[in-house]
């Protein structure tokens, strides 16, 4: 049974505003879902339309296997986790987590053994007689959690839930979310704009872009096969180049002039020469050039000379912005220590054809 | 200017804050004195008001009990100021909520509305409803008054408790409703727990305003059925007795406890 | 994308509830403050134009001898402008004196003394204007303390009876509408950020000098605020000029509730609510746009 269903789901606002437009995604029980895009990308409308706060303007969004089209918030069997956490400031942690069960009419009994799991399952026990204002942002997180899983629905709902915290914290929260929702097995979405949380805590992505799935798969996917220069960029850094097909050979190899680069690519797809496309490359497969070698692991490689402009030192990893010798900057990425270059050194890059994404214009 | 910034900084600066505070303090005094007066009239054993009092007595509160037109003046001050008091509450709240909650279009219309009576010179909004209720076939009621007054008060509570909203998340609505609770339930567990300091307090606000008001409740109900204000004005133009005294000491008594418990409630009205 | 109008407007089931949910309860404040205030307005304004008759009634009529009685008339053209000038008297005074006390409370560090005089002055907002008139006169009478101690310092010849006077109105008026320019002042002082003060005094300013240049600009839309608030409650207060001051010294607002309280004069009263409300609306309007403007932080 799917735990979530979108079919054709579209939301306008009057006004002509259309915010998610005729989106369709199947969310498999017990599957941790994501849904990542830059600000304003619909992600949190479509969130809200599954929760029930947003009326979807057309199409049918079910819930472990029922439409729910008409179905009130109170009504849909969702727990959702506020951006803000939401937590009753006039009421405990106990009286918090206990509150669905409350409104349900479940008994003391019950509810206290709950509020007391729930507790457990997010290692705060000793915190059920205080108030929200007195936690921490990591723990006001966890509770919120658990309010929202303590009447056991069948999806959790999270509304960019680290976006509060700082970044240590939001590392360990990464983790934590991930365990909770392993071990309770709950079909769960998830809404960020941070893409590493994205690869990090699910098992499918969803990258959205004005509205609209861009491109819907499991996170090592979106990123090493990218299906639109926008997923491409956004998921991880990359360079974008805009260039024209040249010629291609039988096995896809592809050269592609990129403003003066000869670019070498393979391409799955053949490429008519005279296209116009796009060719992505990350910046940590940007390498050094071994003079000797114009192939590597048969493979073949394109060289680029050029200066670096400006270094960028990141900790474990340092970021090279490099002019080219026909003025376009590229950015590549080295292990610190393993590197001596500095700003205004000449260097000699190289890429691998097969690190080289190209996407047809249309 | 030179003067003054050739002297020591820190001697300026005590100089300054000093005679503030000594003008501040001042001031004060100046608010409360004439409260201090009555309050010293009520207790004095002569018979006519003056100030300073000859003595000490207690007779005129034996003397105001007694006095069957300013008990019912009490008794028809407290009774308007309860009902205006809770149907402007029940107004005001209700607009407060509404447009807290959902947007309408003629939204800005409804706070006008909201807030106009308090706008308007009493004395004005006196003839408005006169002649309204005039209109409607009706002179003297006390039930003129409760209606005028509600009206007329509608704009404290309505003020006090979107000013309590606003402090009130959405999303604590949302998350109730997440978790399974109707929009009412939401409303009555979460909502209204956390403006409920603001809607005593407005309520307060609003009852004392009431027992405080002259010219509409002299206006519409006359000396038919007075209420204290406009007993207090007959009787000072008449009769001139240390009772005015007494009773204005007990309005002052009830005017600051309710004051002091609206405060305590809500941590701080006016921060 | 869908662009089929119908589609958005045809709301089924769930949203069919929100919306009557929605209306339901704005109509009840709604109609409520439609019949009770927006109806009454319009009476007064209908009623100005009718026939007065001898004995407190008056029959429907379209007729401009209302306001021709009232604008043609140097008593009350005359009135309104001794009540316009009162106003302004009192305004300027009630500033001066109400906007240290504002200054004052609002530098306190200490929450629980801001708290007890705010909580002081806004008591004696509540007490009806009839009991603070009452003890004033009790104070200015010729055998009370006021008198007597003038007389004493030699201000005045001797402890005669100070009210009712222009003078005892126009203390009164100052007494009773302090508070609201004293809160006025306050809730605009408080909010001033307090790291502006400390950046004009790190630049050399003195405590003066970041006074003038720095709080008072900043403060100006607390002040149009308080002007405008106790310039508008002089105008229709009542009760003092009626106690504490002679007939001729009586404002327009006493006008008003004689003519319909006394001498039974309903439409004319009316007519003369009608100048005074459109005057008040002027005001706000004059000073809505005065705030408006941005308040600048002068330049260093």
């Amino acid at each position: 049974m799917p735990g979530v269903t979108l079919e054709g789901v579209t939301k306008e606002y009057p006004g002509g505003v259309t915010a998610v437009d005729d989106v369709s995604l199947v969310v498999d029980e017990g599957e941790f879902v994501t849904l990542v895009g830059p600000s304003g990308c619909g992600k949190t409308t479509t969130l809200r339309t599954i929760a029930g706060f947003e009326q979807a303007t057309a199409g049918t969004v079910g819930i472990a296997g029922m439409e729910v089209n008409n179905t009130p918030p109170d009504g849909r069997d969702t727990g959702m986790v506020f951006q803000d956490f939401a937590l009753f400031p006039h009421m405990t942690v106990a009286e918090n987590i206990a509150y669905g069960l409350e409104v349900r009419d479940e008994d003391d009994e019950t509810i206290d053994a709950r509020v007391q799991e729930m507790l457990e399952l997010v290692e705060l026990p000793e915190t059920a007689d205080r108030k929200p204002t007195q936690l921490s942002g990591g723990q006001q997180q966890r509770i919120a959690v658990a309010r929202a899983v303590a009447p056991k629905p069948s999806v959790l709902l999270l509304d960019e839930p680290l976006a509060s915290l700082d970044k240590k914290l939001r590392e360990t929260m990464q983790v934590e979310l991930s365990r909770i929702q392993k071990k309770l097995g709950i079909t769960t979405l998830l809404v960020t704009h941070n893409q590493k949380e994205a690869l990090t805590m699910s098992d499918r992505v969803v990258v959205m872009n004005d509205g609209t799935f861009e491109q819907v798969d499991t996170p090592e996917q979106v990123y090493s096969n990218p299906s639109s220069p926008f997923v491409a960029d956004f998921i991880g850094n990359a360079n974008l180049f805009d260039g024209t097909v040249v010629e291609t050979t039988g096995a896809g190899e592809t050269t592609v002039n990129c403003g003066g680069i000869s670019l070498q690519a393979i391409s799955s797809k053949s490429q008519q020469p005279g296209q116009s496309v796009t060719a992505v490359i990350r910046p940590e497969n940007i390498d050094l050039a071994d003079r000797s070698v114009t192939t590597d692991g048969g493979v073949s490689v394109t060289t680029i000379d050029g200066t670096i402009t400006f270094t960028q030192f990141g900790g474990g990893q340092t970021e090279f912005f490099v002019e080219t010798e026909t003025g376009q900057d590229i950015t590549m990425i080295q292990q610190s220590e393993h590197t001596r270059l500095k700003t205004g050194d000449h260097v000699e890059l190289q890429i691998r054809s097969s690190d080289v994404l190209l996407f047809p214009n249309a | 200017m030179s003067t003054i910034s050739e002297i020591d900084p820190s001697f300026r600066d005590s100089i300054l804050s000093g005679s503030l505070r000594l003008f501040a303090w001042l001031s004060m005094l100046f608010v409360i004195f004439p409260l201090f007066v009555i309050s010293m009239l009520a207790f004095n054993s002569g018979s006519f008001l003056a100030f300073p009092p000859e003595g000490f007595s207690l007779q005129w509160f034996s003397e105001t009990a007694s006095d069957p037109g300013w008990i019912e003046a009490i008794r028809n001050s407290f009774v308007v100021a309860a009902l205006a008091s809770v149907i402007a509450t029940s107004i005001g709240g209700s607009a407060a909520y509404a447009l807290y909650r959902y947007d309408y279009q003629f939204g800005i219309a409804i706070v006008g509305l909201a807030i106009i009576p308090v706008l308007i010179p009493p004395v004005i909004l006196a003839v408005m409803f006169l002649t309204f209720f005039a209109m409607l076939g009706s002179h003297g009621s006390i039930w003129n008054v409760v209606i005028a007054h509600a009206i007329f008060l509608t704009p404290f509570p309505f003020f006090m408790i979107s000013q309590g909203l606003k402090d009130v998340d959405r999303s604590y609505e949302e998350a109730a409703r997440n978790l399974g609770a109707s929009q009412l339930t939401a409303v009555r567990t979460i909502t209204l727990p956390l403006v409920g300091p603001n809607i005593v307090a407005g309520f307060l606000f609003a009852f004392i305003l009431s027992l405080n008001e002259y010219i509409i409740a002299w206006l519409l109900a006359g000396f038919a059925s007075p209420t204290v204000p406009v007993q207090i004005f007959t009787s000072l133009r008449y009769n001139y007795s240390p009772t005015i005294a007494v009773v204005s000491l007990f309005f002052i008594t009830v005017t600051i406890v309710a004051l002091a418990l609206a405060e305590y409630l809500t941590d701080g009205l006016w921060e | 994308m869908s662009t089929d109008t119908t589609t958005v407007e045809r709301i089924t089931g769930l949203g069919a509830v929100f919306q009557r949910t929605k209306y339901l309860l704005i109509s009840y404040p709604a109609l409520i403050l439609g019949i009770f205030v927006v109806i009454p307005i319009g009476i007064l304004f209908v009623v100005s134009f009718f026939q007065n008759i001898e004995g407190g009634f008056y029959e429907p009529a379209l007729t401009l001898e209302n306001y021709a009685r009232f604008f043609g008339s140097d008593l009350y053209r005359g009135r309104v402008l001794y009540t316009l000038r009162l106003a302004a008297i009192v305004s300027a005074i009630t500033l001066v004196v109400g906007y240290p006390i504002a200054y004052y409370i609002s530098q306190l560090s200490s929450r629980l003394w801001r708290r007890i005089y705010i909580s002081t002055i806004i008591s004696t907002l509540f007490l009806t204007f009839i009991i603070r008139a009452f003890a004033w006169q009790v104070l200015l009478e010729s055998d009370s303390v006021v008198p007597m101690i003038g007389a004493a310092i030699g201000i005045m010849d001797e402890a005669s009876s100070l009210v009712p006077s222009y003078f005892a109105l126009v203390v009164s008026m100052v007494y009773v509408f302090l508070p609201f320019m004293v809160i006025t002042l306050y809730v605009t002082l408080k909010n001033i950020d307090r790291s502006l003060i400390e950046a004009s005094r790190d630049l050399g300013a003195g405590p003066i000098t970041t006074f003038i240049r720095v709080t008072l600009p900043l403060s100006k839309n607390g002040i149009i605020s308080g002007v405008l608030l106790v310039f508008t409650l002089s105008l229709g207060i009542f009760v003092l000029p009626r106690i504490l001051a002679n007939p001729p010294q009586w404002t327009i607002a006493v006008l008003v509730g004689e003519q319909v309280g006394v001498e039974g004069n309903v439409p004319f009263g009316a007519a003369i609510s009608v100048v005074i409300l459109t005057t008040v609306l002027i005001m706000f309007a004059i000073g809505g746009y005065l705030m408006d403007d941005d308040s600048e932080v002068t330049n260093a």
